[in-house]
């Protein structure tokens, strides 16, 4: 008869022994496994997370999962994309494919370094799972991106992405490595598994597969759902951590490392996020604002995390409070008037999704409309070439994202002089973690930085090709008029179940 | 000298780069700032006051040197009817 579960599980999970050759500090080094540096016997032989997932039940579940999702896919047949979804919806999964496939496969190492440093073997389990998570959570969105190739050349970015300078991949690549690409086991337990992974996956995959099944687009919607099951199960890592360190004097690091990356994290959701939901999503399909989302999913599951732990909100709250209602507008006019640096479109807002805006953003209407209208009045009086940047927007020297999270009467941007040099940020908090590690974050250089200095192009068409856009097919335009019609005509507008 | 600059336009939601020469004046600089952001603002307005990043006024006629503006420095222009 087969022993209960209970009876064996530990036998596979919890499998450290007493070094005889090597000591501990030489198997597990402070660079590698992270600081404070505890002995295993003090600190983490009673290590343990919720799920307790053995390799066995692993495979199964995940072998359940991947069906389920296939079987979704195998069941609408290219012919229901092109009948079906909207233009600007598929413009937000270009947008989305391209800023996550290739960085979930950089957590795979992030993970795998977990399952070689991390301090205790039922932690070094979960983090295996973890990497076969990050392997599972690369192939999907690629599989989808490529289904979508016949739809859009452009899909293409879901692969190609990574690999060039865009702008916003280097702000991707910039958080990725803060935040586990170049951390420690304990740095990438508390910054990927903990802050980004319970405070903010939530809203990245199921507020947005929420999305995805108003939008009528069930795959996308289907693997978004279907990956942040595993992201909830192996985010666990995190607070056994955390835990163990406050027990032994580690409060003030995990309060640095927790306040830091809820900055940057929220950063990279503005962008990817906030500009997404609350301007490609189709009219019809939205349902909650970025805002209420943000209050709904993030907020409140941050605040138990504090709470749990009797940690302090970061200093910076009210600045974040503050940037709810206008950072992610103003990031989406320096996107559109910047869109042919992009690999999707970006829409003007139409007269339904500016009453939207209204509704859901009271101050929407006496702050943003306003520039709206006035970029609209640039083209119609002449052409669309006037509702183009003429100039660069200056790119902050942290989170490497355009200064552009200020309403039109607060400019939140500063500066730091460091060794003869002036450094610019989008915000204080950026210029706050810049500072805490500085000699990590100067030989960095922005895109500005590297124009400046003569090392990217400082032409238009140089400055293209050094992102990736060789040509002007792969070049991000307004949605819905402007040059090359032929592009949206392949795909008519979808008609929307009723909200 | 040529250098690049960061400048804030009331009314705007971005900080834009500018390059001009050090020998130019503050004038210059916001009439520079106003052109280079034409989609925002198809009318031109009249540049009214410039300030550094500590929120200091500066005069229009001085050379940038003499503003005390350096390169990788951030500006702000507050126009005339905005």
């Amino acid at each position: 008869m087969p022993l209960p579960r209970d009876q064996w599980l530990d036998v596979a999970r919890k499998v450290d022994w007493t070094y005889r050759y090597v000591s501990e500090q030489e198997i597990f080094p402070a660079e590698m496994s992270g600081t404070p540096w505890l002995a295993h016997d003090e600190a983490w032989s009673d290590w343990s997370e919720a799920y307790r997932t053995s390799y066995r039940e692993y495979v199964q579940n995940q072998s359940v999962k991947d069906l389920s999702v296939l079987a979704v896919r195998d069941a609408l047949d290219k012919q229901h994309v092109r009948e079906h979804l909207d233009q600007s919806w598929l413009q937000l999964v270009k947008f989305h494919l391209g800023m996550f496939a290739l960085g979930e496969y950089a957590a795979v190492a992030a993970e795998l370094r977990m399952a070689r440093f991390g301090r205790d073997s039922a932690w070094r389990v979960m983090a295996n799972l973890g990497a076969l998570d990050e392997i599972r959570h690369t192939q999907i969105p690629l599989l989808i991106g490529h289904d979508l190739l016949n739809v859009d050349d452009n899909f293409d970015w879901t692969h190609k992405a990574y690999h060039t300078d865009n702008w916003l991949i280097i702000a991707a690549r910039h958080v990725f490595d803060d935040m586990f690409a170049a951390a420690n086991a304990i740095e990438i337990a508390i910054q990927l598994n903990l802050v980004f992974e319970t405070g903010f996956t939530n809203l990245q995959f199921m507020a947005l597969g929420a999305l995805a099944d108003r939008a009528d687009h069930h795959v996308f919607e289907k693997a978004l759902v279907s990956i942040q099951t595993d992201e909830a199960r192996h985010a666990q890592i995190g607070h056994p951590v955390v835990r163990a360190l406050l027990r032994h004097g580690g409060r003030d690091y995990v309060q640095y490392l927790m306040d830091k990356m809820w900055w940057r994290s929220w950063r990279v959701l503005i962008a990817t996020t906030g500009t997404a939901m609350d301007y490609l999503t189709p009219v019809k399909a939205r349902s909650r604002s970025f805002k209420e989302f943000v209050e709904e999913w993030v907020v409140e599951q941050y605040m138990r995390n504090l709470e749990e732990f009797s940690l302090e909100l970061p200093w910076f709250w009210p600045m974040f409070l503050n940037e709810l209602d206008d950072a992610h507008h103003s990031l989406q006019v320096a996107l559109y008037n910047t869109r042919t640096l992009l690999w999707f479109d970006e829409p003007s807002p139409t007269e339904p999704e500016r009453a939207w805006l209204r509704a859901k953003y009271p101050s929407w209407e006496s702050t943003y409309e306003p520039i709206w209208d006035r970029i609209e009045d640039a083209w119609a009086r002449h052409g669309e070439a006037a509702s183009l940047a003429y100039a660069l927007p200056g790119i902050c020297n942290l989170c490497q994202l355009p200064t552009a999270f200020a309403s039109p009467s607060r400019n939140t941007a500063c500066t730091l002089k460091h060794d003869g040099r002036t450094y610019l940020f989008c915000s204080q908090p950026c210029r706050w973690i810049f500072e805490q590690q500085i000699d990590r974050f100067t030989e960095h250089k922005t895109l500005v930085d590297r124009i400046v200095a003569g090392e990217a192009p400082s032409d238009l068409i140089g400055l293209h090709a050094s992102m990736g856009h060789e040509t002007a097919a792969s070049m991000g335009r307004d949605l819905r008029r402007g040059l090359d019609q032929w592009r949206l005509t392949g795909v008519p507008l979808a008609q929307m179940p009723s909200a | 000298m040529l250098v690049h600059l960061f400048g804030h336009l009331q009314g705007d939601v971005v900080l834009r780069v500018v390059f001009i020469d050090t020998g130019r004046t503050v004038e210059a600089l916001a009439n520079q700032l106003q052109a280079w952001g034409p989609e925002l603002y198809p009318h031109p307005i009249t540049a009214a006051t410039v300030r550094n990043e500590g929120g200091m006024v500066l005069e229009l006629a001085a050379t940038l040197t003499q503003a005390g503006l350096h390169a990788g420095d951030i500006f702000s222009v507050e126009g005339v009817g905005l």
